[in-house]
């Protein structure tokens, strides 16, 4: 039996190593402007943003396993949890709310108060159609495939647009299942 | 707060990158030339002093009639410029200081140019609110 | 800093603080004097200036000193007293004109630039009207009664020669009560200097007479006083001077053409040295010995200690004396006046020191008396005394500004005043390289005057801004403006202008938007008044579109513009005008080469998304030459840098238009400018050549940056208009801030090489702007790979016409916009060929089939819907696979003969089948070649696109369950729901597709769901039964292509509508397309599929248009079965038997029928009686299967399915005592998938009685596609077998 996941990352966040904020932003920044320069179309640089945000998570999720010992999730509800809870937590320092399910379980809404990559950023009117923080959700829907796990992650509301907060989507299309090496029919 | 009151921002290459009219008096139509051109041709008196002294808040350089042009000094040799027909000189400093915090936000915006215009509509109420508050 | 004096300021101060000399003349005097064209005072004064007189001077301290540059200033009585304010305002004015006249005369060239401006101060090659003005205006407030040295000094009396009694003439000359009141009312020393000339005129007679008059004269008043001066010596006219002394002198030089005449060398001669020794045989000594009394006086009254204390106190005594700042209260022999006069005095015999000393007294004591205006007259002399002195910096700061601020403290009586001071101390500045302090004291003196000197002020200010180190560019920009302002208030334009023009230099090019606006605006308006129209509206050209001003200042900028427009009263062209604003980037150039559109929507799908389309239908380019060898360099050629277009085919060019106002704009007759040559090379060339003899014969007024660049423009909008292409003129009107794409045409008409240059517009019927397209700009974008891909990698406004070829023209006929789910339509689509020449094998490719698909032309010959009813004899009823398959069923191409003809319509009929609800968008592209093939397209290809949106209808589902009692025989449930909005359906037939299906009616007599109709919301289901008919007839063909199935009516029984034939095109093949749509995955024959067919219910006003019908299509259905094999015993319920011999044999069929894919093998144990199979016959552990190698097993294991056997235990005996089970059939038999056999089990029995055959054990096992076996799964079944004995 694994040990029991840490409700919160807060363990875990205690003891990585750390970077100052201010540079980490700015460092985020100045990506997004050079995509902004080079690809001067806003929908391409959602999407750059997004496939660099998954090439991270595909990376990112072993080294989420290994620091923070969390133990198989059961469902996707649990998962949802783990990523709010513990994930954000442990790599931008804060911690997401999980919200609205749906019905059937498979959708959810993570919820970020404050969010570290969006420090004094302020969309200028050339940017509107901008999802300047597109590498989370990539990092997620990334993160989430490397656990067999095929998700939608969409912005719902984002604080740069006006909204009060940030609002990720997350909607479970399928759950690749696990192999077992015969398969009986009764 | 003064009746008059005509705040620009010059950024390093004598570009008006900010321009608010802060004055309680009814804006008038002739008045936005008037103001630009005394606070430009302040800006020659700005360019002997800024280099004499250390201090960021070069207080009223200079003057026109009864207008007064205080100026404000930023590392990067961008101008915080205020025509003022008042005279409380802590007030105006405490506004420079609290509006030069502000620009350096602006500045740490990675989506905007720096010398490129200021259009942050948030940037503009924050100022008109200092305005009201120490003028 | 060098000797004072030799500054400019030192020279003025000599000539303007010098000895007055009062002149009195008789009439007669000024007539003989007017015969030169001058007065007796203006003929002297040339000579008043000495250069260098030399005369030794002793100080009051008796040190000796020479004079040398010395001036007397003569004046007529009348002068002496202060020039009344009104004639000296005009007199500066006229100065100005004067100077406007001048130094304005260069208002067309360009403005200075900053550079040459400070050069030009360098060289101080400032406006020297300047000096005269300043001159003038120091001159304003000469005669001042509160300062001395403008006191006359010495009086010269004239009387001419013919004056009779010229004694008494001299004595009623100077008669006091005609005196200047600075003599007359006791402010001076009435007691002065007097000097007696009596002037010969040489032209009435001889001197003798004169002799004896000076005498007589000498004797009365003394002799050295007089003196006899002749002129007009000369014959008339008969000198000129090469340099007449006078010209210099003479302000106005409109009379000069005659001066001085009448006087020869001699005159000239005797005047020099009659001034010469006035000054220094008479005036010098006399003030000399003056200063020497009054400074006697004055150190005894004043000097020394208790002078100072006995002062003081006598002042404070006389404090309640009424308190005047007149000074009425200073008599000419007060002890302050000596002093005043004493150090004037000094002042004018450079005595610098002594005059110093008195001032200083002086200043004190008028202070303490607050006689203001002397007080600060005394500061000002200090002030110039220390400069002449040379003194510190400081003194002079300080005396200055206190006489300054002084003079200002006492209003209007000092205003004169206060600007003479002012521009004394801006003079001292000036002369210490102070200019930044001379700026502000120019600015504080310009606050007091009247505009124009106040302009005038204004702009030497800005002189002096630019001149201090470093140059102060944006205060000289600041002043001259202002200066600019005033001089416009004080109706000086020219001035005006001049002063705002040197701004611009400053102001060119910064980003102070409300700075330019405002100068370039006034300048335009100036220019206009003055009515130099073209550069008005070059400026005005600055400020019309700007877009961060208020509505009222743009509407006021546009009106202007606009008038002066009119004004200049010939069209007037701007090149690269910003109204409205043209947004480059959004250009986009629609054509037509190969690929042509026949629908809008089309035109803006993506190149790419066509092109994957068209990809197995177009040729590749080579293989459609004949020859490529000689065709391949022209096609190269023709293609590498330019688009082909066809003549007589619109090129259309989309931009977008912006305008930067709040205020709507209108324009009119927008359109583009193209140039179509033969051969590429010429278009340059004549271009350019026509660019150069235009420029000098160049007659409108163009106003533009490049004049080459709008000549181009214009010589290839004049000469190409309509002569080898059509332009479509476009006029539009945009609101404020508005922002339109405007579609341009243009048509070429002949072959050659088309160059879309730019565009040309009107703006509000008067202003014709040019823009030119640089495609830099577009290939810069486009390599960023913007819209329609890499073919803009190539310029892209560059087209080579290639000659007219045949262009088809499609449309589609009763194709609805709308459709409702399954709905099944037959379009009829419609070629049009315009050209003369026929148009031969053409393909078609439809992106989706499954929606719409080609016919046959023999669907037209029926029409809808009869022509899809079954018919008797049905030849074509089998549609070809390859239709279906081959590049999934795509490509369709028209058959070999039918060629379109020139000038006709071709038709052919498409199937439309919406199979699912929603938007869908259908791209269609028709290749065809033409008969007389150009040399660069030998095919075209039309494209079409159209959307439609289908609405739901019905939904059908399908359930199949097997029957339980039959094993051929299925339960077919059909769940249909009409889930449109409002309309209601008929069904009208259900068929069930596939290999050897056959469906009927459940119950088999038929009327399913009498009442066919459905209507909205509505759901129903009906119940078939499937029957599997085993014809092997039908084992050949593969299942999914044969699609011949059976049908069942809905709706009433008796209803005599004909069937729909489900086997033949179009239905047929949109069935097919159905189940390649609805999952592929699923193979195998024993699948089938159902079509259900239904009619819109057509409510009685609609009732003429023909049916709509609709199909839908469920496919891939199996038939579920719960276990793998089934197993049927027939049994008997008795059998007759007389046991005559021996035994009594039954047989029990046994039908055993495999529902599995892959092949079993079944053991059927005869004689299993009750053994507890579930106990022993687990798989888990095989003890009780034990395998048992045998040689007929292993040979039969060679195909795979089985290396091992079964056998069972013994049999038990219990139950079945007296009967014997047998098998017709070996043990174990095999099956092929989804097969049956039958095989029989044997009894034999001995005795009457009822037996149970029960308890039969058949195992099978079977060998998947993939691997490991599966265990054996047991069945029992139990029959009851009673045998009775018949006797």
């Amino acid at each position: 039996m694994a040990p029991i996941a840490p409700r919160s990352g807060d363990a875990v966040f205690a003891n990585v190593e750390r970077v100052n904020a201010e540079l980490f932003t700015l460092t985020y920044g100045a990506i997004v402007r050079q995509l902004l320069t080079d690809l001067e179309e806003v929908e391409e640089v959602n999407k750059q943003l997004d496939q660099m945000g998954y090439n991270i998570g595909i990376r990112l999720i072993d080294e989420f396993l290994a620091k923070s010992n969390v133990s198989r999730c059961v469902d996707f509800k649990e998962t949802a949890e783990v990523i709010a809870k513990v994930g954000f937590k442990m790599f931008l320092g804060v911690s997401a709310s999980v919200t609205n399910w749906d019905a059937d379980g498979t959708c959810c809404s993570l919820i970020l108060e404050d969010n570290p990559l969006v420090d004094f950023v302020e969309l200028p009117d050339t940017c509107q159609g901008l999802y300047y923080c597109n590498v989370l959700s990539g990092v997620i829907r990334g993160a989430l495939e490397m656990v067999s796990m095929k998700t939608e992650v969409t912005w719902v509301r984002d604080m740069l647009r006006g909204d009060d907060a940030y609002e990720l989507k997350v909607k479970l299309l399928k759950q690749v299942p696990e192999e077992y090496p015969y398969k009986d029919d009764e | 707060m003064a009746s008059t009151g005509c705040f620009i921002i010059v950024s390093k290459n004598d570009i008006p990158i900010y321009e608010a009219e802060v004055g309680s008096a009814a804006k008038k139509e002739e008045a936005a030339h008037q103001h630009q051109f005394i606070l430009h041709a302040a800006l020659d008196i700005v360019q002997d002093l800024a280099w004499t002294t250390s201090a960021m808040f070069l207080k009223a350089v200079d003057r026109f009639n009864d207008l007064v042009v205080s100026v404000y000094v930023t590392a990067g040799h961008t101008r915080l410029m205020l025509l003022h027909d008042s005279r409380n000189e802590d007030g105006i400093k405490s506004f420079f200081q609290e509006v030069h915090e502000l620009y350096v936000k602006i500045l740490l915006n990675p989506l905007y140019l720096p010398g490129s215009r200021i259009t942050s509509s948030h940037f503009d109420t924050k100022v008109r609110a200092l305005a009201r508050k120490y003028l | 800093m060098a000797d004072p004096s030799a500054s400019y300021l030192g020279k003025t101060l000599i000539e303007e603080i010098s000895p007055v000399v009062m002149v009195l003349g008789t009439p007669l005097v000024e007539d003989s004097s007017r015969k030169n064209g001058l007065s007796f005072v203006d003929t002297l004064r040339p000579f008043s200036l000495f250069h260098d007189i030399d005369v030794p001077v002793r100080t009051a301290s008796d040190q000796p000193y020479r004079l040398h540059k010395f001036k007397l200033r003569l004046h007529y009585a009348s002068e002496i007293h202060q020039p009344d304010v009104e004639a000296s305002e005009e007199h500066l004015k006229n100065v100005v004109t004067r100077a406007s006249d001048v130094d304005t005369s260069d208002l067309r060239s360009d403005p200075p630039q900053i550079d040459s401006l400070l050069e030009a101060a360098e060289s101080e090659s400032l406006p020297s009207w300047f000096q005269i003005f300043n001159k003038e205006l120091i001159h304003i407030a000469s005669f001042s009664e509160h300062e001395a040295f403008d006191h006359p000094v010495a009086c010269l009396l004239v009387v001419s020669s013919k004056d009779e009694q010229p004694i008494n003439k001299f004595v009623e000359l100077f008669d006091t009560n005609q005196l200047p009141s600075l003599l007359s009312d006791s402010i001076m020393d009435p007691k002065i200097l007097k000097h007696y000339l009596l002037l010969h005129d040489n032209q009435d007679g001889a001197l003798e007479t004169d002799i004896k008059m000076l005498t007589e004269m000498r004797s009365t008043f003394g002799s050295n006083e007089c003196r006899l001066l002749t002129i007009n010596s000369a014959e008339d006219g008969s000198t000129d001077w090469q340099d007449n002394p006078w010209i210099p002198h003479k302000i106005d030089a409109s009379i000069s053409q005659d001066l001085g005449c009448l006087l020869n060398m001699d005159d000239i001669n005797e005047m020099k040295n009659f001034m010469q020794d006035l000054a220094s045989k008479h005036i010098i000594p006399h003030m000399e010995q003056k200063i020497r009394v009054l400074n006697q006086q004055v150190s005894a009254t004043r000097k020394g200690f208790r002078n100072q204390i006995k002062n003081l106190w006598w002042r404070k005594g006389k404090e309640d004396a009424p308190e005047t700042s007149s000074g009425q209260m200073y008599a000419f022999n007060s002890i302050e006046s000596q002093m005043r006069v004493l150090g004037d005095y000094a002042f004018m015999l450079r005595d610098y020191e002594l005059a110093l000393s008195n001032y200083r007294l002086l200043s004190t004591d008028y202070k303490l008396d607050k006689a203001w205006k002397r007080y600060a007259g005394v500061q000002e002399m200090m002030g110039l005394a220390f400069f002449m002195l040379d003194q510190s910096k400081k003194d002079v700061e300080y005396c200055m500004e206190n006489a300054l601020s002084t003079y200002l403290k006492l209003g209007s009586s000092g205003q004169r005043n206060v600007t003479r001071c002012g521009l004394w101390w801006t003079e001292i500045l000036k002369a210490r390289d102070q200019y930044k302090e001379a700026a502000g004291v120019y600015f504080r003196i310009s606050n007091e005057e009247p505009s124009l000197q106040a302009a005038v002020m204004l702009e030497q200010a800005s002189y002096c801004y630019l001149l201090s180190k470093p140059p102060m560019l944006r205060k000289y920009g600041f002043h001259l403006v202002l200066a600019g302002n005033r001089y416009y208030i004080s109706e000086q334009r020219k001035h005006a202008i001049r002063a705002y023009r040197s701004a611009t230099s400053v102001y060119k090019g910064n980003a102070w938007s409300f700075i330019n606006d405002h100068v370039h605006y006034h300048i335009g308006k100036w220019y206009s008044f003055i009515e130099i129209f073209d550069v008005a509206l070059q400026h005005l050209l600055e400020v019309v579109a700007c877009s961060h001003q208020s509505v009222a200042t743009q509407e006021l900028f546009l009106k202007d513009f606009l008038q002066t427009v009119q004004k200049l009263g010939k069209a007037f062209e701007v090149f690269s005008m910003q109204l409205p604003v043209i947004n480059i980037p959004s250009l986009k150039v629609l054509f037509e080469d190969q690929r042509t559109y026949g629908s809008v929507g089309a035109v803006n799908i993506k190149e790419s998304l066509w092109k994957c389309l068209e990809e197995d239908m177009i040729p590749l380019l080579p293989a459609a030459r004949t020859n490529w060898l000689e065709s391949q360099p022209k096609l190269s050629k023709n293609l590498k840098d330019s688009n082909i277009c066809v003549a007589g085919e619109p090129i259309r060019v989309e931009i977008e238009f912006r305008n930067p106002l709040k205020i709507p704009i209108s324009v009119s007759g927008a359109s583009l400018i193209c140039q179509l040559s033969a051969e590429p090379e010429s278009v340059e060339s004549a271009v350019v050549n026509q660019a150069d003899n235009n420029v000098d014969g160049n007659s409108s007024a163009t106003v533009f940056q490049n004049d080459s660049e709008l000549i181009k423009l214009k010589r290839s909008w004049e000469q190409d208009a309509g002569s080898s292409f059509v332009l479509s003129e476009v006029d539009f009107s945009l609101g404020g801030s508005e922002t339109t794409v405007i579609q341009f045409v243009v048509t070429p008409k002949v072959e050659g090489i088309l160059n879309i240059v730019g565009v040309r517009w009107k703006l509000s019927d008067s202003v014709i702007g040019y823009h030119s397209f640089d495609t830099t700009v577009l290939k810069k974008k486009t390599v960023k790979g913007r819209r329609r891909g890499g073919q803009y990698a190539k310029s892209p406004l560059k087209f080579t016409v290639i000659k007219s070829l045949p262009k088809l023209e499609c449309c589609i006929h009763h194709l609805p916009s709308k459709a409702y789910a399954g709905e099944l339509h037959r379009l009829v689509l419609e070629l049009k060929n315009r050209s003369k020449f026929p148009i031969k094998n053409m393909k078609m490719k439809i992106s989706d089939p499954r929606f719409l698909n080609a016919g046959s032309l023999d669907d037209m010959k029926i029409e809808f819907p009869i022509c899809l009813e079954k018919r008797i004899n049905s030849k074509e009823s089998i549609v070809q696979p390859n239709d279906v398959e081959g590049s999934n069923g795509l490509l369709f191409s028209f058959p070999e003969d039918c060629v379109i003809e020139g000038e006709t319509t071709f038709t052919w009929p498409l199937w439309l089948h919406t199979s699912t609800t929603g938007r869908i968008s259908l791209y269609m592209s028709i290749y065809y070649e033409m008969e007389n093939s150009s040399n660069d397209i030998r095919y075209r290809t039309l494209r079409t696109q159209y959307d439609l949106e289908v609405l739901p209808s019905l939904d059908m589902s399908v359930h199949v369950a097997p029957c339980p009692s039959r094993l051929q025989e299925f339960l077919v449930r059909m769940d249909v729901t009409n889930r449109s909005s409002s309309e209601s359906f008929l069904l009208h037939q259900f068929s069930s597709v596939g290999h050897n299906w056959e469906i009927s009616s459940l119950p088999p007599d038929g009327a399913v769901h009498p009442s066919q109709m459905l209507t909205a919301g509505q759901a129903l289901s009906c119940f078939f039964k499937l029957k599997k008919c085993n014809d092997l007839a039908s084992e050949g063909m593969p299942s999914s292509t044969t699609l011949h199935g059976s049908d069942v009516r809905l709706g009433p029984h008796d209803s005599e509508k004909a069937l729909f034939d489900i086997s033949r095109a179009p239905l047929a093949n949109f069935h097919s397309y159905e189940r390649l749509d609805q999952g592929k995955s699923i193979q195998g024959s024993s699948n089938v599929d159902f079509i259900l067919i239904s009619q819109l219910k057509q409510n009685a006003s609609a009732a003429s248009d023909p049916p709509r019908l609709f199909s839908h299509h469920s496919c891939h259905h199996r038939q579920e079965s719960k276990s793998l094999i089934h197993l049927l015993v027939v049994g008997y319920n008795g059998v007759q038997e007389t046991f005559s011999h021996e035994g009594c044999i039954i047989v029990l069929p046994i039908v055993l029928r495999n529902m599995h894919d892959a092949c079993v093998i079944v053991v059927i144990d005869q004689a299993a009686s009750q053994v507890d199979v579930r106990g022993t016959a687990l798989p888990s552990n095989g003890n009780v299967w034990n395998p048992v190698k045998n040689p007929r097993e292993i040979t039969q294991g060679t195909d795979g399915h089985s290396d091992i056997c079964i056998s069972f235990s013994p049999p038990y005996t219990q139950t079945l005592t007296n009967a014997i089970w047998g098998s017709s059939t070996p043990g174990h038999l095999q099956l092929e998938d989804n097969s049956m056999t039958r095989s029989g089990s044997r009894t034999t029995t001995l005795t009457p009685n009822t037996y149970k055959a029960s308890r039969r054990v058949i195992a099978w096992f079977y060998h998947p596609s993939h691997g490991n076996w599966k265990r054996p799964n047991l069945a029992r079944k139990a029959r009851f077998v009673t045998i009775n004995n018949l006797n």
